[in-house]
């Protein structure tokens, strides 16, 4: 062989190395954008409206408007304030319960009136208050705080005194839906 | 020994993540809303008794005073009774107590609503409404009525010693008596 003929020999193999070095431009491909789109999360509200008091005593002859600020409670009065709670969501997995816990009262009137909480007609605070927000649901029910002056309050007890119920709070708290909780 | 680093990271990891899981749902979301708390306050019954200048609660009735009182004769004083307290109420004279109690049978009391002191003189006879007609001492109680707060009525209150007084008990004796008024909230 020539020393010419294995020159070009070389050089060819140099090339077909080069070329193979190139990878897969020369070979065919296709691609395709993926849009997946947005993921939205949803969402979870609580509201609470401005509080209403009433004077609920059964028999009262002085009208159902009470103002705390002037009037004074006696023995046998039954008094309430009520707020409105507007639970709101959306969510395809989201459940929400509701709950409130009344805080203890003080005061030296305070042996002398029972304080109780209703929810929505419930007694237990709101604990039995499920929401289910699967397809987006609004719901405002009422919460009502009942102060009972025991009517068996006799003599001159329980006179010129006050009552303090300190602020509370109300909660509306995802629970897990299909979320095993260790 | 370096070569152990990477299984103390791991470790560590593993501990962490373990730790974010023992929080439960405290991740998850929740919302809370404060209802503001509240001061509610008592009122007062107060029913006080007096001269028309100043009432007290337990009044020394000096006024009715009568010294060598013999039979037939007559104690009479006006007697002012107001509401002091924030509420309504109703009263009357509940009853009397009388010391000693043999003597209350010896003595007759009335009373009547006058509308002022002046309406109540030592003696003669009142004009107004009669809350309490002739009745024996230790039996003396009127119906209720209502005295709003604030308010205050004059009653004209008698005493008289029965004429058939017996003189061997009551002779030279002093006799107390006590009026005592309950009132009650409405």
């Amino acid at each position: 062989m020539k020393k010419t003929t294995k020159g070009a020999i070389a050089a060819g193999a140099a090339a077909a190395l080069l070329l193979g070095g190139a990878g897969t431009l020369a070979f065919w491909s296709d691609s395709e954008p993926i849009d997946a789109g947005a993921i939205e999360s949803g969402n979870l509200t609580l509201d609470v409206a401005t509080g209403v008091w009433a004077d609920e005593t059964p028999g009262t002859t002085t009208g159902t408007l009470f103002d705390p600020a002037t009037d004074l409670i006696v023995p046998g009065d039954v008094i309430t304030y009520t707020t409105a709670a507007t639970v709101s969501g959306i969510g395809k997995n989201l459940e929400a319960t509701f709950s409130a816990i009344l805080p203890a009262e003080s005061g030296t009137l305070a042996p002398y009136v029972a304080t109780a909480l209703t929810v929505d007609g419930e007694t237990d605070g709101g604990d039995s208050l499920v929401f289910d927000f699967e397809d987006g649901d609004t719901q405002t029910f009422p919460v009502v705080v009942t102060f009972t002056f025991d009517p068996t309050t006799a003599g001159l007890v329980g006179q010129d005194s006050t009552l303090d119920l300190a602020s509370f709070q109300l909660l509306l708290a995802q629970t897990p839906n299909g979320v095993v909780t260790p | 020994m370096p070569s152990r680093l990477p299984a103390v990271a791991l470790g560590t990891a593993a501990v962490l993540s373990l730790a974010l899981a023992g929080m439960g749902t405290a991740a998850y979301w929740s919302d809370a809303e404060t209802v503001p708390g509240t001061t509610l306050r008592s009122g007062s019954l107060d029913l006080l008794a007096g001269t028309a200048a100043a009432q007290v609660q337990d009044h020394v009735f000096t006024a009715l005073d009568a010294t060598n009182a013999g039979p037939g004769s007559v104690a009479q004083a006006p007697l002012t009774l107001r509401n002091a307290g924030t509420e309504d109420l109703r009263y009357r004279l509940d009853g009397t107590v009388v010391t000693p109690t043999a003597s209350a049978s010896a003595f007759t009391t009335a009373a009547t609503l006058v509308p002022s002191a002046a309406s109540c003189p030592a003696t003669g006879t009142p004009v107004g409404l009669v809350l309490v007609p002739t009745a024996p001492l230790g039996s003396a109680t009127s119906a209720y009525r209502d005295l709003d707060k604030g308010r205050s009525e004059v009653w004209c209150l008698r005493v008289t010693l029965s004429p058939f007084a017996p003189q061997a008990t009551l002779q030279s004796t002093s006799t107390g008596i006590v009026f005592r008024f309950r009132a009650e909230q409405r």
